[in-house]
């Protein structure tokens, strides 16, 4: 009887432990899937070729990326510029100066910003953005300046809960000791309460980054695609997720594996900037 | 000299949404005295603490009648920022920023513009030297306060207070969060500040309050139930609520 009781413990964990594993394991999958996929075409181009490369031809034999990188970085600190001074200024508002009925509106509208489809976001950048840009400034509208646009707001809920959580946990002790110097809610915010939250804020910043670098349709709709490095905030651009969206579906041979190798690149500066992120989160969390 | 009183209250009351948690208090605060208040946990000491420095006015809902005198100038006429300069507050648990001790030191020159690159250094040594940490921290300007032990930590937030030349210091329990030698050279501290500041402590150590201070307060319920000279009140008590207090029957 009891033998049986352990044994039924037993089949449970090891069921739990399977599925929690798989996850890894998928993950696991797909990292090696895309080396495999992947990594040929930098033995025999040569890493440098592909990373510096400027030309971006597959089917003549040029798999440079370079100006993709550029414009993917370009991109996402257009993103951060516009979605950083937003994101947070909103997280201070909804931590310090909200009221608990303001706070209950603002967190699930926040979260539906969250939710909504990407592919949204990118026709409104189409319908709105883009002729703004183009009636306004001139250039086509499809551009480096619509891209950050759209991106700055898809990071918002990112940059947003994660720096209100950084800041509300912020001890109470630190702003008391700061009123009871003499200090106004201002200079305690942001002489006090941001500095000892700074970890958790740059990590909500480089969260935002791996998300603008990662978002692909809403970028395709409204960066243009051109092959190029952008030369001002009115140009066109192609990014790193968009060149594998776009040609994906037709790529054969050496031109496929390029877009692999294009994704290892995409993989590997997303995990440096998890990487990083974790560490500033960890750093906080053992402080 | 000793009948000047720096801080003083009439017939004040104090409510937490429904809860009376000062009632009709009278009490005054002579100048380079220490004066503690004692009194059972909840017996409303904090409270009447933070009425000096208006630092209820953090909570919601509290309802402030009577009147406090800051300098016999009434607490309505004194800009908060100007209050809160003239009347420091050191915490219960030591709160310094999460920030290297020097700055630590020059936060209250900067939020009061007194900040002059020049001469923070002089304030701080001086400041420092008088909380007996100079010593102990002069190499240590870029450590981070986190890093102290308590005791430090709770000089270090006394130290930071006097950069900005305050005139009262209010203390909550200073010494609760150290050991009994820390709790020693603390209270040999105040005795020494006593000299410039008037200091208002709280403590729910009578011991502490025998030995520190010259004037005592015991607060019961949100009561004043008795104010005098400290040696008088613990040797002589006239309420017999203070003396079942301080001999132990209750507490
Ligand atoms: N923010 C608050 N809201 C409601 N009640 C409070 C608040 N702060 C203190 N009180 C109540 O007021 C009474 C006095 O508190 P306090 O002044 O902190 O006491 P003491 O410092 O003597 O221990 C206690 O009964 C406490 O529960
Ligand atoms: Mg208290």
């Amino acid at each position: 009887m009891i033998k049986t009781k352990i044994d039924k413990e037993f089949i449970v964990k090891i069921i739990l432990t399977t599925f929690a594993f798989s996850s890894l394991l998928f993950l696991f999958l797909i990292f090696s899937f895309i080396l495999f996929e992947g990594l040929p075409l930098f033995l025999k181009v040569g890493l440098k070729k592909i990373i510096f490369g400027f030309k971006w031809a597959p089917t003549k034999g040029s798999f440079g990326i370079f100006p993709m990188i550029i414009s993917s970085f370009f991109v996402t600190f257009g993103a951060l510029i516009i979605g950083a001074p937003l994101g947070l200024s909103c997280a201070i508002y909804l931590s310090e100066y909200s009221g608990k009925k303001m706070k209950m509106f603002l967190k699930p509208a926040l979260e539906l910003l969250a939710g909504i489809p990407s592919v949204v976001y990118g026709f409104l950048g189409v319908i709105y953005i883009v002729p703004i840009i183009r009636n306004n400034f001139g250039g086509a509208g499809f551009s480096l300046l619509a891209t950050s646009i759209i991106l700055g707001v898809m990071i918002l809920p990112t940059i947003i809960s994660i720096s209100f959580d950084a800041i509300m946990s912020v001890p109470k002790t630190y702003r008391e000791g700061s009123f009871a110097m003499g200090a106004t809610k201002w200079q305690t915010i942001y002489k006090v309460v941001v500095p000892s939250a700074r970890s958790g804020i740059l990590a909500s910043f480089i969260l935002g980054m791996g998300r603008a670098i990662g978002e692909t349709m809403a970028v395709i709709m409204v960066a243009g695609n051109a092959l190029k490095i952008p030369t001002s905030i009115l140009d066109p651009l192609r990014t790193l997720t968009g060149n594998i969206a776009l040609e994906l579906a037709y790529a054969t041979g050496d031109h496929r594996m390029g877009l692999f190798s294009t994704g290892v690149v995409l993989l590997v500066i997303i995990m440096i900037l998890n990487y990083i992120a974790n560490f500033g989160i960890k750093r906080r969390v053992i402080k | 000299m000793m009948n000047d009183f720096v801080l003083s209250t009439e017939n004040l009351n104090l409510t937490y949404g429904t809860f009376h948690a000062l009632k009709n208090v009278d009490f005054s605060v002579y100048q380079n005295s220490i004066t503690a208040l004692i009194g059972p946990s909840g017996c409303g000491k904090s409270t009447l603490l933070r009425c000096f420095n208006r630092m209820n006015d953090l909570i919601d809902d509290v309802k402030i009648t009577g009147n406090i005198f800051v300098n016999r100038q009434n607490l309505d006429d004194i800009d908060i920022i100007e209050l809160r300069k003239k009347v420091g507050m050191v915490f219960q648990r030591p709160n310094p920023f999460p920030f290297s001790v020097y700055e630590n030191m020059v936060y209250g020159l900067k939020i009061h513009g007194m900040d002059h690159r020049r001469k923070n250094h002089d304030i701080v040594e001086k400041c420092l030297r008088a909380v007996g940490l100079w010593e102990d921290l002069k190499d240590k300007f870029h450590a981070s306060a986190l890093s102290l032990s308590e005791e430090i930590k709770q000089r270090l937030c006394i130290a930071r207070l006097l950069t900005v030349e305050p005139e009262i210091i209010l203390l909550d329990e200073p010494c609760s969060a150290l050991d009994p030698i820390a709790t020693m050279r603390v209270e040999e501290l105040m005795i020494e500040l006593k000299k410039d500041y008037t200091i208002l402590i709280v403590t729910h150590n009578m011991q502490q309050a025998a030995r520190v201070s010259d004037y005592t307060g015991f607060m019961l319920l949100g009561e004043l139930i008795e104010f005098g000279e400290t040696s008088q009140i613990f040797t002589s008590p006239q309420d017999s609520k203070t003396e079942g207090y301080i001999t132990g029957r209750f507490g």
